[in-house]
């Protein structure tokens, strides 16, 4: 599971990420939502321990994100906006290199590929090279190297966006499947209508600050919102107001 | 740790494999550049130079050794002449090299005598060459330099002068291979070090593979050390393959100890190693340290006297390719491969190459950034 208490982040004196706190339960999918530059990927990659917050902290899969990175690394899967696959090597290869990072070897490893594979629709790829796979194929690739070593929690950076409507729909359920396998999922989006469908709870992040936090039925209640995008619209509005009347 | 590490080793092995394009300048370009040049600038199979040797007046026991030294030597056909009509002969394409001996005055200076008065540096040897005739002028100050360098050691280790012999200078005919195999060993592994290091490095910053090497619960130190590895397996195939193909294809031989050659091959490549990962620590983008890495590797390929003897760099020049790092690899391999000389000969410069390495491992430390 995943415990954010107070998370802060400065970038040279200017806050990105101010002070948030949500949770995800174990086999709960909850999707941060928010305009560019709200602080979605500072937000993840904090918790990812791949940044090193200016305050706060989160506990994830057990794990103190400041005190204890690499443990949280062993029990969490990422998916950076990037998939970050080296093109030279086959989808087998790469699996293979990067769960021999995370200390897996031998015969399970193996089957552990043919596995993921499989699940992902990419067997009959395996011995192909990364260079010649499409955007959908290489970002099933990465979401399979980031369950290669089974972690209790997934942290997605807009997992489907710029796939087309195929790629996204094994993305979805990809997200979906994890969630019934008991894993604690987060993930960043702009896709409202998607946000609705899969996730369990939403947070609507703007400005670096959590405005809403809970299921999405919640948080259109809260503010009269018919829907997910109406209730999205409302606070970004709102504090884009805030933001130009405190200018004026 | 170790079974990731070898990981990381097999991952970049593997992908620089299947790089043409870094094949083709880490094996093949070394190889067709010392074909080319050879056969080139080497026409001849071997060289025979005329020499021409001109003796101080009085001569003295120093320079008739020296003459026997040269004598000795099968690839020189020496002659002794007075210095303006063999200078003349040099200009008509006559003579391959005129070598102008030191007076008494200066060679007892140089013997230690106590009656020798003090002098400011070593006495001459000049030798004069034809510039338009660059192989000629290669392999012949090479010679000229192993047997004044040989000199030169027993002169230091023993008052007696004249007992001089030039033992263990290249007895039998230069070939052009000769001289340039250690050359083009040595440019390899600054290309590898300069060029291929900060192109992977930044390469994969660029990809932000190295930040994804964060996300992973491996220390990013042991994947450094993993790309170390890699690098330093391809520089000593790369560099075996140099010396194989130019023993066997092209008949270039080496006098001395390979074991020696192998270490000048892997301190080489720990020294432009280290520069490569400064370089692209240094650097934001692939183009940036690309550019960086040819600003320093290109003048270094020219000065360094990796084609051509360093007498041939300008005047000017020459102060300042003394402190380039890849001279002293250059030095130290040539005197291996074609005098047979020990490394502790060449202590000095091998300090001063591995100084360079931990400077640039310091700036490389400091400034790396993952992504």
């Amino acid at each position: 599971m995943i415990e954010v208490k107070g998370l802060e982040k400065e970038y040279r004196g200017r806050p990105v990420v101010k002070g948030i706190s949500f949770d995800v339960q174990p086999g709960e999918v909850v999707g941060l939502i928010g305009p560019n530059g709200a602080g979605k990927t500072t937000t993840l990659r904090m918790l990812a321990t791949t940044l090193r917050p200016s305050r706060g902290t989160a506990i994830v899969a057990g794990y103190d994100i400041v005190q204890e990175p690499l443990q949280v690394r062993a029990h969490v899967g990422v998916l950076p906006t990037d998939p970050g696959l080296y093109g030279r090597l086959t989808a087998a290869e790469n699996l293979r290199f990067y769960g021999q990072l995370c200390g897996l070897g031998g015969a399970a490893l193996e089957r552990r590929i043919d596995e993921l594979l499989a699940w992902l629709g990419l067997a009959g790829a395996k011995h192909q090279r990364v260079d010649e796979f499409s955007k959908g194929m290489r970002q099933k690739l990465a979401l399979a190297r980031a369950v290669i070593h089974d972690p209790q929690v997934l942290i997605l950076d807009e997992p489907t966006v710029g796939l087309d409507v195929l790629a996204s729909r094994a993305v979805i359920n990809f997200i979906q499947e994890s969630r019934q396998a008991g894993r604690s999922v987060l993930f960043s989006s702009h896709y409202l209508l998607e946000a609705d469908r899969v996730c369990d709870r939403v947070a609507i992040i703007v400005g670096g600050e959590i405005c809403a936090f809970g299921t999405p039925q919640d948080v259109c209640r809260a503010v009269g919102a018919a829907t997910l995008e109406d209730a999205f619209a409302h606070w970004v509005e709102l504090r884009a107001g805030e933001v130009s009347r405190r200018v004026g | 740790m170790l079974a990731g590490i070898w990981a990381v080793t097999g991952m970049a092995l593997r992908i620089f494999w299947r790089d043409k394009h870094a094949l083709f300048w880490g094996v093949a370009f070394p190889l067709m550049l010392m074909g080319l040049i050879g056969t080139v600038f080497g026409n001849a199979d071997n060289l025979t130079l005329r020499t021409a040797v001109v003796l101080p007046q009085p001569s003295h026991p120093l320079a008739d050794g020296i003459l026997q030294a040269l004598r000795s030597v099968a690839a020189l056909e020496v002659t002794v002449e007075e210095e303006a009509s063999a200078v003349a002969a040099l200009r008509r394409g006559e003579r391959s090299l005129v070598v102008v001996l030191p007076g008494e005055e200066a060679v007892r200076a140089l013997a230690g005598g106590a009656a020798a008065a003090p002098v400011a540096g070593p006495a001459p040897v000049r030798v004069y060459y034809d510039e338009s005739r660059m192989q000629v002028a290669q392999a012949g100050l090479g010679v000229i330099r192993a047997v004044v360098g040989e000199m030169n050691q027993t002169i230091t280790q023993r008052r007696d002068v004249l007992a001089v012999e030039a033992a263990g200078v290249a007895a039998e005919p230069l070939s052009m291979f000769d001289f340039l195999l250690p050359g083009i060993l040595a440019m390899a592994l600054m290309q590898s070090g300069l060029m291929g290091v900060s192109a992977v490095l930044t390469g994969y910053r660029e990809r932000l593979l190295l930040k994804r090497v964060l996300a992973t619960p491996f220390p990013p130190a042991a994947f450094l050390a993993g790309l170390i590895a890699r690098f330093t397996l391809t520089n000593m195939m790369q560099g075996l393959i140099v010396v194989t193909v130019g023993v066997l294809l092209f008949g270039a031989r080496v006098v001395g100890s390979y074991l020696d050659l192998l270490a000048l091959m892997l301190l080489g490549s720990v020294a432009f190693l280290s520069i490569g990962f400064a370089i692209s620590s240094a650097s934001k983008t692939a183009e940036a340290a690309n550019t960086l890495g040819s600003a320093v590797a290109f003048p270094m390929m020219f000065l360094s006297g990796t084609f051509w003897p360093q007498e041939l760099i300008p005047e000017g020049l020459r102060p300042l390719v003394q402190y380039l790092p890849l001279t002293p690899l250059v030095e130290a391999m040539r005197a291996v491969v074609l005098r047979g000389e020990s490394l502790a000969a060449h202590a000095g410069g091998l300090l001063y190459l591995g100084a360079w390495a931990l400077a640039a491992a310091v700036v490389a430390v400091w400034r790396f950034r993952w992504e």
